[in-house]
């Protein structure tokens, strides 16, 4: 799956737009919404809120947690554990960027929101790896891992479980000769 | 104006809203994408999903004026067909691959997998690759090496391929590797909600039964 149809999903998620149009209730195969009135909040899928900004009908309204002081927390709390933390949203990454681009204009502190952003996938990102280098080291057999996002499991997943594949080969492999070499053995007895 | 009401379908006795279905024909894209093998074929979806596609495309040509109303609709099916397209096609790919394995597991029982179309396909191409090797080889081989099960030879998916599961239902006493030398297998618990890095063979069935989805 590539990163475009991972942001594809994380489109689905709903909403706070302000439209500045007026219009009757969209009965859309995904759902109900509306009806449109100027200056009234409205709750829409996140693909309708792009295509209504980019005609500019309407203003993008941030989730709640699209704040400095949640980013800075969630920054923090990532930092200190050294499990993934819980994220606001299940698409944290994708969201708060298409946000980022499409309201650059409106939105308080923005370049400082993408900062700590970027702060907080690295982090997540240094964990993964540390934790998979702990993995392969250690020949486990499965790993738990809560909290990941979907973006950062795609973003490891091709390479990851191609390597694990073939170590899995391997290891059947080797346990194959061993227990070919321990049955000859013991019908030698 | 309303160019698509909401209407109740029924599917396998249940009533489900068009939300619902649309909600699992993502669900079953993504785990088609990610799964080695192919999971069970959803005629019933695919159907409705492509009613509604076809219906609400009609309605767009017959109103012929551009409003904002129009495009977001058109929108929505152009998003719906991309998923649709992609998941029928995700099945193709796999089905071209290990057509031999499908064919044989559908003869041995195995009835669910395969919607009818995808059936004729897999017939189709295991009759033209064993005419095309007959033609180009097999014709000029002495007649020991005629006699070759072609189906058998065909690789079959990797079912021991690692894969990321998301836990929708608690399971109990789930058999996984043993992750010490000891040879004796473990048995874990999974909660909802967990996530998981680990072979789609432990998991295989509890995919196909929808209390695990892949990520």
């Amino acid at each position: 799956m590539d990163h475009a149809e991972v942001e594809f999903i994380a489109e689905n998620e709903k909403i706070k737009i302000v439209p500045n149009f007026r219009e009757d209730v969209m009965y859309l195969i995904c759902g109900d919404f509306g009806p449109f009135t100027p200056g009234l909040q409205i709750e829409v899928p996140l693909w309708v809120a792009k295509m209504l900004h980019r005609k500019q009908q309407c203003q993008i309204v941030p989730p709640d947690w699209m704040n400095l002081e949640t980013f800075q927390r969630i920054k923090d709390d990532e930092m200190r554990s050294s499990t993934f933390t819980k994220l606001p949203n299940d698409h944290f990454f994708e969201m708060t960027r298409i946000i980022i681009s499409v309201a650059m204009d409106h939105l308080p502190q923005v370049d400082q929101l993408r900062i700590i952003m970027k702060d907080i996938e690295n982090t997540r990102s240094a964990k993964l790896r540390t934790s998979v280098n702990r993995f392969i080291k250690a020949q486990a057999g499965r790993a738990q891992v809560d909290n990941l996002t979907r973006l950062e499991i795609n973003d490891i997943d091709g390479f990851l479980t191609a390597s694990l594949d073939e170590m899995y080969q391997l290891k059947q492999t080797q346990q194959h000769v061993e227990d070919r070499a321990a049955a000859s053995a013991s019908s030698q007895d | 104006m309303d160019l698509l009401g909401m209407e109740d379908m029924s599917d396998d006795g249940e009533e489900m809203t068009l939300e619902q279905i649309l909600n699992e024909l993502h669900r079953a894209w993504v785990n088609e994408k990610k799964s080695p093998t192919l999971l069970d074929a959803k005629p019933d979806i695919v159907e409705c999903v492509l009613e509604q596609i076809k219906e609400m495309e009609n309605n767009i040509q017959s109103q012929n004026e551009f409003s904002l109303k129009i495009n977001i609709h058109q929108l929505e099916v152009e998003r719906i067909r991309f998923v649709l397209t992609s998941y029928l096609r995700s099945r193709l790919e796999k089905l071209q691959k290990h057509f031999g394995y499908f064919l044989r597991q559908h003869e041995a029982g195995i009835t669910t997998k395969l919607s009818i179309k995808e059936l004729q396909f897999a017939q189709t191409i295991s009759t033209d690759t064993y005419d095309h090797l007959d033609q180009s080889a097999l014709k000029h081989m002495p007649a020991v090496i005629k006699s070759i099960d072609l189906l058998s030879k065909v690789p079959p998916p990797n079912l021991e391929k690692y894969v990321f599961a998301s836990v929708k239902e608690s399971v109990d006493n789930l058999i996984v590797d043993p992750e010490t030398d000891d040879k004796v297998a473990d048995a874990i618990d999974m909660k909802a909600g967990e996530q998981y890095l680990i072979r789609y063979k432990l998991i295989e069935s509890l995919v196909d039964n929808g209390q695990v989805h892949l990520v």
